[in-house]
Formats: C-alpha cells, structure tokens, sequence
C-alpha cells in the first residue's frame, strides 16, 4: 500500500493523464465528475491504486449524496494547478451520522463504482451531526501533476 | 426529471427536521478552516469587499445550508445505492447540491409540482 496526501492523483488518474499526453489513448469526451466524501483514517488507509470509489469507505449518513465538482481550467503555470470552481455543499444530513469524513473523493460518476481520480485529504476532519451540511469553499480542492 | 416542493407543517428544514439542537447556532465551519481561509486570503492583499465576502461565508450556520421549506427539487430516476431517493435542487446561495431522503420522508414531505 502506498499513503497518498491531498490532492494526490490516484494511479487510475496518472495512467489516463500519460497515456493521453503520449497520444497513446483518446481522452473521454468532456463531462461531469463528481466529489465523494469518505471515512477511512488519514494516514496508511487510503491506497493510491484504487481505481473505484467504493474500495474506500463511502459516507453513509441519509442526506448524503456525491456533488458535483466544477474543475477550473488549469493554470498557465508550473506546477500547473486545478481546483474547484464552485462551492461544495453536502447534506443536510438527516440520519446514520457520526462517522468522521477525512477524505474527499473526485470520480467520474455519482454512484460510488465511478473511476477514483483523485483523493483530497480534508484539512480538517468532520463528524456531522444530524441536521448539519458539510460545505467546502471554492478552490478548497487543489490538484497538480 | 419529475419537480417537487418540500413542504413541512411547521415550515421548517430538513436538517431542522432532523437536528439534534438548534442548528442556527451551529458554524458551517470548524474554527481551524476559517482560519486557514482568513490566512490564505491575507497572502493576496485582499480588498475589504474581499474580506466582507469571506467573512460572509465563515458566518454560516447550519440553518443557512439547509433545505427550507418550499425549496424545488428535482427528483433523479434511479435510488443511491442505499434505496434512497435523490434530488437535486438549489440552495439559498444560489449553489447546487444533491440530497438523498428516506423514501417514507420524500413521499411525506414533497409534493410534485405539476405546471
């Protein structure tokens, strides 16, 4: 198992990224990705070679549901960085909570068998309480090659 | 997508619906996050508007992020994983969520909306 950290691209993410830029493969047309939240430790849990959501553990409070996370265009630098664009705002959670999120998880789809892209380490851990959202600003979500 | 209302006897959320306690009392965010955001916003030389904006958002509370009643939600065809039924809406802030709900709560709290 290799420990990942924020914003690490998974090696899912890695093999797309490089075999497009080697014109070995044709990107997928553009569409939606979409942020998970998951409840596995912060360190020595998540493992970089993962290619699905659900080999981590999903949050599983009712009121839960992915959202969809808006990439910026990425930046004319080096490292050349993505973030999100818009704010992220999960719940209100209504029943099933008390677990504590450490993760945010970009995929390709809402359901939780989407291809994991990228895993974010939260900067702080959150354990909602029924009633409560979990909302993340715009840019909280950074990501570089 | 088939719309819907949420519709409470009480006028209240779903978060208050469901809350243990008051959530206008509740932050939106953990004092270590609104922190972090105040030092990283410094790093820029920040305009005041700049500074009122995000002391806006660090001023939520859980009864701002909720769903209140008469808020219109878009019902997706197929159930999360869980059976849950999931829709999709918009927030006070002009931001766009998801939510799942208990079937029992949906089909007690929404009423389609026939235009």
């Amino acid at each position: 198992m290799s420990t990942i950290s924020a914003g690490q691209i998974m090696t899912y993410g890695e093999q797309q990224a490089l075999n497009q830029l080697f014109l070995k493969t044709q990107g997928p047309a553009a569409a939606s990705v979409f942020l998970h939240l998951l409840t596995n430790a912060t360190s020595g849990s998540v493992d970089n070679t993962w290619t699905t959501v659900n080999q981590g553990t999903v949050y599983g409070a009712t009121g839960y549901a992915a959202q969809t996370f808006t990439p910026n265009t990425a930046t004319a630098a080096s490292p050349s960085v993505v973030t999100n664009s818009n704010t992220i705002t999960f719940g209100p959670f209504s029943a099933g909570t008390g677990a504590t999120i450490n993760w945010g998880a970009l995929a390709n789809a809402s359901a939780t068998t989407g291809s994991f892209i990228i895993a974010y380490l939260l900067t702080a851990s959150r354990t909602p309480a029924n009633g409560d959202s979990l909302q993340a600003a715009a840019a909280a979500f950074s990501a570089q090659v | 997508m088939a719309k819907y209302k949420y519709v409470h006897p009480d006028e209240v959320g779903v978060g208050e619906h469901h809350a243990d306690g008051d959530i206008r009392t509740r932050s939106a965010q953990p004092p270590e996050v609104a922190t972090s955001m105040r030092a990283a916003l410094e790093v820029v030389s920040p305009t005041d508007e700049q500074r009122q904006q995000l002391e806006d958002f660090l001023g939520r509370t859980m009864h701002d992020l909720d769903l209140h009643h008469g808020t219109e939600v878009e019902k997706e065809e197929e159930p999360d994983e869980n059976g849950n039924v999931v829709a999709t809406w918009t927030d006070k802030h002009g931001d766009e969520r998801r939510t799942s709900f208990e079937p029992g709560f949906f089909e007690d709290h929404f009423e389609e909306v026939t235009e």
